[in-house]
């Protein structure tokens, strides 16, 4: 009933095929956190005038994936347990 | 056009506007096609608008050419290509943290923490800085603003109500689980779309900043199931985003929002079960 967890989160963990969509969920998150990784390195090989400022917004974009990406690890691993 | 502080770019303000207008449109696709044709193309699509977001930003800011002009404030079009990544990045967020053993009680704080600092930094990089400016006190009708979540819950409750609380057991736990509900489901996203998007949007397009805020937190919701209730959370984005235009604080709106989810989720659930 929220924007973060409503009927979209619900579907996706009722589906039958929930396993097959939660694995294209997770591979899409690591694929776009290693593009926006390798693009910082790229960035950061880069030295231009202006690359600190082009260089820093990308945390917005990979930063969150990184916890997000931590969080899921340890769940997943307390889950095993 | 000056882009940034000390940085020119020879680009129309009608080219920059119909770009951004663009982004919200390709954001609206991306929801609906993870609401109502398929969950994992939407969530491609907001991937996709991440980078292209991201990228852009990178891109407006590659050709520039520096000025001598240091204390000139920035363009805001660069705050809003920030300031929209966060939506994307909300969905794709929200369907990643998706994992069964997690409880519902729990997922808001999971979806919501690393959103959270999702929000904190794009807050450094806009103008002006800062999440806190968006959360001051204000007069004093925030206070009954800020309780008019409980009866807009009990509303909300009534269109499409989850039959069952989703928590249970002592008030600890209760207590726990609304704290997180008020803090990361309603007061981060009035932070989100009231506080940083609709303040970025409306330094570009002057009155319609709100108007497109409100469509992209309409946007969001589309996935929320009920027809009703989404219209119920649409008209009601539109009040906020009207009452945060005037005051300048989304601290009201914040805690209503909140507390109507907390109605909505636990207390009205907990009362008729």
């Amino acid at each position: 009933m929220t924007s973060t967890v409503n009927e979209l989160t619900a579907r996706l963990l009722s589906s039958n095929d929930h396993e097959l969509l939660s694995t294209r969920v997770d591979v899409i998150l690591v694929a776009l956190l290693t593009m926006l990784l390798v693009e910082r390195e790229f960035l950061r090989a880069y030295v231009g005038p202006n690359v600190r400022l082009r260089l820093h917004p990308l945390a917005i974009g990979y930063a969150p994936l990184l916890v997000g990406f931590a969080l899921i690890v340890v769940v997943r691993l307390k889950g095993i347990r | 056009m000056i882009l940034s502080r000390g940085v020119r770019l020879a680009s129309a303000p009608g080219t920059l506007r119909v770009s951004v207008l663009l982004y919200v449109a390709a954001i609206g696709l991306a929801e609906a096609c993870a609401a109502f044709v398929s969950l994992w193309g939407g969530l491609l699509l907001h991937a996709g608008l991440i980078l292209a977001l991201l990228n852009h930003y990178v891109l407006a800011t590659t050709g520039a050419v520096e000025t001598s002009e240091r204390d000139e404030p920035p363009h805001p079009f660069l705050d809003v290509l920030l300031v929209l990544s966060l939506v994307p990045q909300l969905r794709v967020l929200s369907l990643s943290m998706a994992v069964e053993s997690v409880p519902d009680r729990y997922a808001y704080a999971i979806v919501g923490a690393p959103l959270l600092l999702a929000a904190v930094l794009a807050a450094r990089f806009v103008t002006p800085p800062g999440l806190a400016r968006h959360l001051r006190p204000g007069s004093w009708w925030q206070a009954p603003l800020a309780l008019s979540g409980l009866p807009l819950g009990s509303i909300g409750y009534l269109i499409a109500g989850p039959e069952r609380s989703i928590v249970s057991g002592g008030s600890a736990r209760i207590f726990a689980a609304a704290a997180v509900i008020v803090f990361l489901a309603g007061l981060l996203e009035e932070l989100l779309f009231r506080g940083l998007i609709q303040g970025a949007l409306e330094r570009l397009f002057g009155w319609g900043g709100p108007l497109l805020g409100s469509a992209l937190f309409g946007f969001v919701y589309l996935g929320v199931g009920a027809a009703s209730y989404w219209v119920f959370i649409a008209v009601l984005g539109v009040v906020f985003a009207s009452v945060v235009a005037r005051t300048g604080t989304v601290l009201g709106v914040g805690i209503a929002h909140g507390l109507l989810n907390v109605s909505v989720l636990i207390v009205w659930p907990s009362v008729l079960d």
